[in-house]
């Protein structure tokens, strides 16, 4: 058969995407832009003029000679949190999808884990912090614990939609092609829910960092939320910003590389 | 090699609240190799004619067989193409069309030699590397129809495939879809509204009727088996089209009744 001409003005695969409109690169510029006006606003309305008090808002240096004393300290207190954070988000969303996926496989088992879920979902996680304490002292796996339970639940509501969500004509399809159920399972309904799970992720790793420095401002022995409530307490603000800054620079690399895989992985997506 | 004997199905919806009879007593023979395409008004159990064939769902009475064996349920021996896109969006075009060797345990040299040639029957050969949402929804249908016929069927059921493409993408597939039938002979049951496409496809067109969901007329359409797109314009072909309007239009008269 001779080449159709539609087939010639679809986008060749692989060809370069036409170049973005100037606009488009404008963007950044404009991110970059108002971050920086921001950071002179800071050094302006703080040693700049000093319009607001050094208690209300520590000033950039006052932020610097903060990171220098701290030094050591600040990066083990880093490390403690951010170890808690991976590591309750990796258990807690790996358990969340595996249950989801058995959830979403068997009625019975919906039938009876379905209305736990429901229950315990609306519960901030932080309103467990003193039970918590309780149970597990104020050690690593009480923190462990509710930093997992918050991306336990996201996950295991984010599959079961996402498996309820696979297109019924692609199960029908695969069936027409000679897929038996378990293959129709592992070649069409998990690759087909990767998107979802993966987007599920994203949100489980910046509620994992919510709940892990909650508890640790209520006990802890190292931890940045250890570190903010310490330096609250001798009102030492400039540290108190700092391990906030410290938290967001962690959530925002963490946010990022979890993107980046999954722009890769799901690159066959159409673009949302 | 492939005939379909449907006979006299029934196929009843049941809520608690209503019972619509989608399929009422139906009895058809479908022979082997030959293209049907069934035409209708939506509502006219077309669709669940092609479904009960296919296996997605049993009919409530009578018994649908494919050279004498009792369909129970989807298989490979008959692939289906959607009007929804159906295309698994994670795989590549190549990937799509070797899905269905691939479940059926197919070795892969073999399988890579089937797919090739599939893809190039269907003019896709350059595009073997891309995802589905590099293509255009023509392109995609191709894909769609080069993965049903590679699982190596003995029917092909498509249920409206090219419903949702503008004319000019139509008339292309169809010119496809003749040529690959040519090459692969296969027995084709093909659901439309449109009574052109069904004329310039099939060896005969049923005429389905809403309500009662049932066969109002056969016609045998006369044209051989090589055909292009300005067969439309011949007087046999149009007289068929007018006549095929008219029982559709009569029969929607009388349930407008």
């Amino acid at each position: 058969m001779t080449r159709l001409d539609e087939a010639k003005t679809a986008p060749a695969p692989g060809a370069p995407r036409p170049a973005a409109a100037p606009e488009r690169n404008l963007g950044p510029l404009i991110s970059i832009g108002v971050i920086a006006a921001l950071l002179a606003l800071w050094w302006v309305v703080t040693t700049g003029t000093e319009t607001v008090k050094a208690l209300y808002l520590p000033s950039p240096e006052s932020l610097w000679t903060a990171i220098t004393t701290l030094n050591t300290q600040l990066l083990s207190d880093a490390g403690a949190t951010l170890g808690r954070v991976l590591a309750s988000w990796i258990g807690g969303s790996a358990l969340g999808v595996l249950v989801g996926l058995a959830m979403a496989r068997s009625r019975w088992l919906m039938y009876a884990l379905n209305p736990i879920i429901e229950a315990v979902r609306p519960v901030p996680p932080v309103a467990l912090i003193p039970f918590v304490i309780l149970w597990f002292g104020i050690g690593d796996s009480g923190k462990l614990f509710l930093g997992a339970l918050a991306c336990f639940m996201v996950m295991v509501v984010n599959t079961t939609v996402a498996v309820g969500n696979v297109p019924p004509v692609y199960l029908q399809a695969a069936r027409s092609l000679g897929a038996d159920s378990g293959r129709v399972y592992r070649s069409v309904v998990l690759p087909a829910i990767v998107p979802e799970i993966l987007s599920g992720f994203r949100i489980g790793s910046a509620l994992a960092f919510a709940v892990v420095v909650a508890a640790e401002f209520l006990g802890a022995d190292a931890g940045i939320g250890r570190l903010i409530m310490q330096a609250s307490r001798t009102l030492n603000t400039a540290v108190v910003l700092l391990g906030t800054v410290c938290i967001a620079l962690m959530a925002v690399v963490l946010d990022q590389a979890i993107s980046r895989i999954s722009a890769h992985v799901t690159r066959w997506a159409a673009q949302r | 090699m492939a005939q379909i004997t449907i006979d006299s199905v029934s196929k009843v919806f049941a809520t608690a609240r209503k019972r619509t009879v989608a399929l009422n007593e139906t009895s058809l023979a479908i022979d082997h190799c030959e293209i049907v395409c069934v035409v209708g008004p939506s509502g006219c159990g077309k669709t669940t004619l092609l479904n009960l064939i296919a296996g997605f769902i049993g009919p409530t009475e009578g018994s649908i067989s494919l050279d004498g064996r009792e369909v129970g349920g989807p298989a490979a021996d008959r692939a289906v193409v959607f009007q929804a896109d159906a295309v698994f969006p994670w795989l590549t075009v190549t990937d799509n069309v070797a899905f269905g060797p691939r479940m059926q345990g197919m070795p892969r040299a073999e399988r890579t030699e089937r797919v090739e040639r599939f893809l190039e029957l269907v003019g896709l050969a350059e595009f073997a590397k891309a995802y589905p949402k590099e293509l255009s929804g023509g392109m995609r249908k191709r894909v769609d129809l080069a993965r049903a016929y590679a699982s190596g069927p003995d029917v092909l059921l498509l249920d409206e495939p090219f419903g949702a493409l503008d004319l000019f993408t139509k008339e292309t597939m169809w010119t496809a879809l003749r040529k690959v039938a040519e090459v692969e002979p296969k027995t084709i049951v093909f659901v439309t509204h449109d009574i052109e496409e069904a004329l310039f496809l099939g060896d005969r067109v049923i005429v389905m009727t809403p309500r009662p969901a049932r066969v109002h007329s056969v016609i045998d359409v006369p044209f051989g088996a090589d055909r292009n797109l300005d067969l439309r314009a011949d007087p046999d072909f149009q007289r068929l089209r007018i006549d095929i309007a008219h029982s559709l239009r009569e029969v929607h008269d009388d349930t407008a009744r």
